[in-house]
């Protein structure tokens, strides 16, 4: 089995993606993976037939899917649908994926990413403000640590719909974005530990440890000089899934275990 | 079994851990009282039945997570068992996987962990 596609959704969008796959009448499942989560969507002809990620199935599945602006992508060629979940039009679909893109641009003006947290607003909205319950269930859960993927979740929303809310609520005045890599931890992970990272990996994997942290580093939208502490774990994880020998991976997970619990 | 885990249990978030054979025995649990036995044998009950269905129909299923609005069950085929954490939604789960691997993979090697496994071990429900 070949793969003939396979990047990073900050280079191409998953709706770019998909329309390139639409167009070619391909058919083959695509793989999504952001952090720990992961989605697949797979195509019959280029159309839209099954999606799944976490929960959610079928439309709900891609358009949380597509909300996803950081991640890795694969499309895996003629692989078949182990069901069809998807009833709307791909043509529809893909509309609809184009309106919430452009919405998503107004909002990224403010939300700078879905694993933003915000906050209640100390000086609040200096109009009078009617919120629907929809409106009010989101900002009942904002409380300056969970994020909008947090909050999606927990309510069992789309993330572009708990994106948009808050987006709303921001410019009502109502709420603000908290920093969100010091929201959680208020820490970034120190030189201390990526040394021990880097001297452990390079043990196991040979002198191209260094250049294979860096490159997941990336892969992960982050940079070492300001690498989030609660990222640290996610980090140690990834990379340990180069390590093929499971024993020569359990000892080195163990050691950094070891390291990130202090 | 019961030390390792203790360990998971000392990682923030976790609020118990159990293994359980493939007839949903309980073999080993470290778990607040709140749960007693027989709660915790209906739970396990469920849960094989999710990994033998799941097992079916997909192939290498080997982790399930449930996801409740406040709990998360990581759900974990060891062959002759599962193993099963019970944990907050803000677990690190980088870091709970790891803990998990890296005990998983000591029980492979432990002679009392096997002896143990396959003394139990019964076919899937």
């Amino acid at each position: 089995m070949v793969e003939v596609l396979k990047g990073n959704l900050a280079q191409l969008s998953l709706l770019d993606i998909i329309k390139m796959l639409n167009a070619g009448r391909r058919t083959g499942r695509l793989d999504i993976h952001q952090g720990s989560k992961t989605g697949e969507i797979y195509l019959q002809n280029g159309s839209l037939v099954h999606a799944v990620t976490g929960t959610q199935l079928g439309e709900a599945g891609v358009y949380t899917l597509l909300g996803w602006l950081e991640g890795e992508f694969s499309f895996t060629p003629d692989i078949e649908a182990p069901e069809h979940s998807i009833s709307q039009s791909t043509e529809q679909m893909l509309l609809e994926a184009s309106r919430q893109a452009d919405q998503w641009a107004d909002i990224k003006e403010i939300i700078s990413s879905t694993e933003a947290v915000f906050n209640i607003s100390p000086s609040g909205s200096t109009n009078t403000v009617s919120l629907k319950p929809i409106e009010w269930q989101v900002l009942a859960q904002v409380n300056g640590q969970q994020s909008i993927v947090d909050i999606a979740e927990t309510l069992e929303l789309h993330e572009f719909e708990v994106a948009k809310i808050i987006f709303s609520l921001t410019t009502a005045g109502l709420l603000h974005e908290v920093d969100h890599v010091h929201a959680m931890t208020g820490e970034r992970a120190d030189e201390a530990f990526f040394e021990q990272l880097s001297a452990l990996f390079t043990d196991v994997m040979g002198p191209l440890g260094p250049m294979i942290i860096e490159d997941e580093i990336k892969l992960m939208g982050e940079e070492e000089e300001t690498f989030p502490q609660n990222k640290a774990a996610e980090l140690v994880e990834r990379i340990s899934l180069e390590i093929s020998d499971s024993a020569k991976r359990a000892n080195f997970q163990k050691q950094m275990v070891a390291v990130l619990r202090g | 079994m019961n030390q390792g885990l203790k360990e998971i249990n000392e990682l923030g978030g976790v609020w118990g851990s159990f293994v359980c054979n493939n007839q949903a025995k309980v073999l080993a649990s470290a778990l607040p009282p709140s749960l007693n036995k027989s709660n915790v044998e209906n739970i396990a009950r469920h849960l094989v039945e999710v990994i033998s269905t799941g097992g079916e129909t997909i192939q290498k299923l080997q982790e399930v997570v449930i996801y409740f609005q406040q709990r998360r069950l990581f759900i974990l085929d060891l062959q002759q068992a599962i193993l099963v954490v019970i944990c907050d939604p803000g677990v690190d789960v980088s870091l709970l996987r790891m803990t998990i691997n890296i005990l998983t993979t000591s029980w492979e090697s432990d002679a009392n962990v096997q002896k143990q496994l396959i003394m139990n071990y019964e076919e899937r429900l």
